[in-house]
């Protein structure tokens, strides 16, 4: 052989990997099925799978009736289903200055800015029937809504409604002290207040 | 004649013509009485004001003025029925009461 006949097959083995490298086919074919397309391999004719039955999807396991719908046997629950912290105190004041002040306002008597806009009258928590009424009570309104009131659960965490629901017994309590929830150095002041 | 003569002849007519008819006009209503008086019966009378609530004229003042009230209510001690005894405390102090009061919680803890 030639010296140069050696070289010019030498290019075309070269160019022959080249070309080759170029058909490579290990991952680029995924024989795989497009989202709802059917299949002739399972009995339905569908190629997705469907969900075992009784599958629940993660963190949605709601097994302790009282803590999920603020009721036990069709009855409003009159206690929390966990203790009530300070901590569980601050962010239940913020979720509720958030989602209920507009129209119950930060005080809680119904007339927030979106009633004096001509909403319908907000409930004020301050009445007798509110202050008397079980925390589940509080916890299903925010639940399922309330007359002209929209449901909170899309909003609100059910955690975080136990939490609103202890801040409203604290603004309950904030107007209906006694002399003796006065520290002793402002009931002066206070007496002679309207 | 050229056509160009003819056709300022025609619009020198036309313009007379119009003329006529607007001098017309203004004389017949020349003979109305002049008045500034407003006589459109909407006009009349006491200006309408929609019933409340109105629009805002300074949204963001008003929720600060709002928010202002609700600060004093929320901070400062006072009587919700002096009468009756009950008093008003800061909602701080609401919260410290009602932490060392409790809350009343079940024995059993909160499951999934
Ligand atoms: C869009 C305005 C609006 C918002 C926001 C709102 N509410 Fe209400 N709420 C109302 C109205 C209006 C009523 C009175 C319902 C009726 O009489 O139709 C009411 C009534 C209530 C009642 C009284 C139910 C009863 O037994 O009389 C409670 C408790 C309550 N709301 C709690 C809440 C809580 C907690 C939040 C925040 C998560 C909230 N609301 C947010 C408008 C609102």
């Amino acid at each position: 052989m030639s010296r140069a006949r050696r070289l010019l097959s030498l290019a075309g083995l070269v160019s022959a990997a080249g070309v080759m490298g170029g058909c490579r086919q290990d991952m680029h074919n995924q024989p795989r099925y497009k989202p709802l397309a059917a299949s002739e391999f399972f009995a339905d004719g569908r190629s997705a799978r469907p969900v075992v039955e009784g599958t629940v999807a993660r963190g949605h396991l709601h097994i302790d009736q009282a803590r999920y719908t603020g009721k036990e046997n069709g009855e409003d629950v009159t206690e929390f289903p966990f203790p009530i912290t300070k901590a569980d105190l601050v962010r239940g004041q913020e979720r509720f200055n958030i989602y209920c002040s507009p129209c119950h306002s930060r005080i809680g008597d119904g007339n927030g800015m979106v009633v004096r806009r001509g909403f319908r009258q907000a409930a004020s928590y301050h009445s007798e029937k509110l202050i008397k009424a079980p925390v589940g009570h509080f916890f299903d309104v925010m639940t399922n809504g309330f007359g002209a009131m929209p449901s909170y659960a899309s909003r609100v965490e059910p955690d975080d409604r136990w939490r609103i629901a202890a801040y409203i017994r604290v603004l309950q309590l904030s107007e209906n002290a006694t002399i003796e929830d006065v520290p002793p150095e402002q009931r002066p002041a206070l007496e002679n207040a309207q | 004649m050229g056509p160009i003569v003819l056709t300022g002849i025609g619009l020198a007519f036309v313009v007379g013509v119009v003329s006529l008819i607007v001098y017309g006009i203004l004389t017949y209503l020349g003979t109305y009485p002049f008045t500034s008086v407003r006589t459109n019966p909407m006009s009349i009378g006491d200006s309408q004001i929609p019933p409340a609530p109105r629009i805002e004229e300074h949204p963001a003042i008003e929720i600060q003025q709002l928010h202002a009230q609700e600060d004093h209510i929320l901070t400062t001690y006072g009587w919700t029925d002096k009468n009756k005894g009950i008093v008003r405390i800061p909602i701080a102090r609401a919260m410290e009461l009602q932490l060392e009061r409790g809350f009343p919680t079940r024995k059993e803890a909160p499951k999934q």
